[in-house]
């Protein structure tokens, strides 16, 4: 594992030059692929830490390019879309990618994005404490008890099973479909009603501004993720 | 036909030939006689009577009831007059010839009757054969025809009928579903072409901004060998190219909005929720504007498609931020009715803008471009609201600025289980 090392599968030469020159001086080592193909070889050969894949590839599409890569990594992967169909980004994050940008991005956001990917990657091993704290909010796992500036706060086992979920995976955007199969089970994943009500009554019993949420954000179209 | 019609049946006096079939009947009847004359001086007269009864069954079969009926009748008093000793004279005395001649009579009427029956019975029989395989051959062609002229053509063409009617009907039925399924086909193809169409074209075009927004951004981090001027000129590039780059996207939208049927993605969603995210995608803008959200708490669920309404919402607000001087504060609030939503974006100071529009005609539905692109923008929120069947209008604010609304049709959201809370353990 090269975890200093980001693969880009892009077929705009132009777009791989900036962000070649933009990634080097973060430090980042860089491999470069045109292709799905080109891709996955790269990626097989030198196994880099981080993926920046585009969606619209020449040889193939790049749901595959996830799809193939999750059967042996579960290395990062950011999706570039060009598209601004939400339901590309949907496919993409359900076949396991971790975050998207859609283009035109700014650069400065795309390397704020990588490297919290990188951050949560190299932390994940040792960051199972029960507790967690986002703004006023202290969340103990261990004692399924939730307190906010210091008051207690009730949830139903739902509300406190969507919240684990989420907690689990700072900065992770979780589909409707993943969030559903988690909480609810198979066989609701047209329900995606559920989750807003009970999103919704989270904001409302943890968030200081719930029509302004700080930590809950909405990814409108794709998904929730927690803001730690 | 049973055997008791024969006896019963009505007489049928039309016949093929009209009058000059009983003058032939007549005829054929004298000759009968003339022919048989010289025979009856070698035979006895009984044979005779074979002869007459013979000619009025061929009447019968060729001329028809009347004309066998006059045949059998005039062929009694031939007989009668001719062959019946005393010979020349309508007069008899024998009991036997009188039997004779009235059995003739039955006989002839009887074999009259049950030949022009069966003869009836035979065109009868040719008539519906003759019907049935002109249907057959009918609904054969009506199977083929693939245009409503064409059916047209087939129903002048054979002889109007309870039946035909009803193949008509059925021909008919089945082009119109024909063409249902043809015209939804077609506008499916046509929608499904014009989104490849528009999202290869959304590639082609963001993929060069994408370059351009990238290569200058690289520039501005890394600007350490530039002069003042250059760097000036590297953030002009990059500002120019994020706002082509808003205005593309803009464009795409209003494309694929305005071109014929939109499909959209309707769900149950929270505008509370929507709201949050365009709050958070302008954070930057609103940061200089103090802002009050009014969406209550307990705000139901509505019908529509988050991703075009959250356009709306960042739209109406972004047009809020730029026309309004900073500091100025901005309220958005979420209304209940029995039959809509509303949702109200108000500033205090875009009097000029409001001006502008209103001369440019949004109150009347209609969205001229004034400066600025706020045309583009709202043009936009006014098709999305169309296709949710929502509508989208300016209203002055009593204390000054102008508060844009748009409403949404409200339904009863679907119920959800509610579940108690957890005791803390």
């Amino acid at each position: 594992m090269n975890n200093n090392s980001v693969l880009i599968v892009e077929d705009e030469p132009r777009i791989r030059q900036f962000l070649r020159t933009a990634l080097e001086t973060e430090g980042f080592k860089v491999l470069e692929a045109p292709t799905v193909t080109g891709g996955l070889g790269l990626a097989g050969e030198y196994r880099p830490g981080l993926v920046v894949l585009d969606l619209g590839l020449p040889d193939a599409d790049g749901i595959e390019f996830i799809r193939i890569l999750r059967s042996w990594s579960d290395v990062p992967v950011l999706v570039l879309s060009a598209r601004n169909m939400e339901s590309d980004k949907v496919a993409a994050l359900d076949v396991g990618a971790d975050d998207y940008l859609a283009k035109p991005f700014g650069v400065t956001e795309l390397l704020a994005r990588l490297r919290a990917l990188r951050r949560r990657r190299e932390k994940r091993p040792t960051d199972d404490f029960a507790v967690i704290r986002f703004g006023e909010v202290v969340v103990d796992r261990a004692n399924r008890a939730i307190t906010r500036s210091g008051e207690v706060v009730h949830l139903t086992p739902r509300e406190y099973h969507l919240l684990t979920v989420l907690l689990a995976q700072p900065g992770k955007i979780l589909t409707q479909r993943q969030l559903l199969r988690e909480v609810w089970g198979t066989g609701h994943a047209e329900d995606g009603h559920y989750i807003r009500i009970y999103i919704g009554r989270l904001r409302q019993k943890l968030e200081t501004d719930p029509t302004h949420p700080r930590h809950l954000l909405t990814e409108t179209g794709v998904g929730y993720r927690f803001n730690p | 036909m049973s055997v008791s019609s024969i006896w019963f049946s009505r007489l049928n006096l039309d016949n093929p030939y009209g009058k000059e079939s009983y003058v032939l009947a007549f005829l054929f009847s004298v000759l009968v006689a003339v022919i048989s004359y010289p025979l009856s001086l070698h035979m006895d007269i009984a044979n005779i009577i074979m002869l007459f009864l013979l000619e009025v069954f061929l009447c019968a079969i060729w001329l028809g009831q009347g004309p066998s009926l006059l045949a059998a009748i005039a062929s009694v008093l031939l007989f009668d007059f001719f062959f019946v000793p005393p010979q020349f004279a309508l007069l008899t005395t024998s009991v036997e010839h009188i039997v004779m001649m009235v059995v003739m009579l039955l006989i002839a009427l009887l074999t009259g009757q049950m030949a022009s029956v069966l003869l009836a019975q035979n065109r009868e029989l040719q008539a519906s054969e003759a019907l049935t395989s002109s249907l057959y051959r009918m609904a054969r062609e009506l199977a083929g025809a693939s245009s409503a002229q064409q059916v047209e053509e087939i129903a002048q063409r054979y002889p109007a009928s309870a039946a035909a009617s009803s193949l008509l009907s059925i021909a008919q039925e089945r082009l119109h579903y024909a063409d249902m399924l043809e015209t939804q086909h077609v506008q499916v193809e046509s929608e499904r072409l014009r989104n490849a169409i528009l999202s290869s074209l959304s590639h082609d075009l963001r993929t060069p901004l994408t370059a351009l927004v990238g290569l200058t951004e690289v520039l501005q981090l890394d600007n350490a060998n530039l002069s003042p001027s250059q760097s000036n000129m590297v953030d002009a590039v990059h500002e120019q190219s994020v706002r082509l780059a808003g205005m593309v996207a803009k464009l795409l939208d209003l494309a694929r909005l305005s071109a014929g049927k939109v499909t959209i993605n309707k769900e149950w969603n929270s505008l509370a929720d929507v709201t949050g995210a365009a709050l958070a995608l302008l954070s930057h803008a609103l940061a200089k504007h103090p802002l009050t959200v009014e969406i209550p708490g307990n705000f139901p669920l509505v019908e529509f498609d988050a991703v075009l309404i959250e356009r709306v919402i960042s739209n109406l607000l972004d047009n809020a931020c730029k026309y309004t001087p900073a500091g100025t504060p901005i309220t958005i609030a979420a209304v209940l009715n029995s039959r809509q939503v509303e949702m109200r974006i108000c500033d205090r100071g875009s009097e000029t803008l409001f001006n502008t529009l209103m001369t440019s005609g949004i109150a009347a539905n209609r969205v001229a471009a004034p400066e600025k692109n706020t045309g583009l923008g709202l043009a936009i929120c006014e098709a999305i609201l169309k296709v949710h069947g929502g509508t989208l209008y300016l209203q002055q604010h009593k204390g000054g600025g102008i508060c844009a609304c748009f409403t949404l049709p409200f339904s009863t959201p679907p119920v959800m289980d509610d579940e108690p809370e957890e005791k803390p353990t």
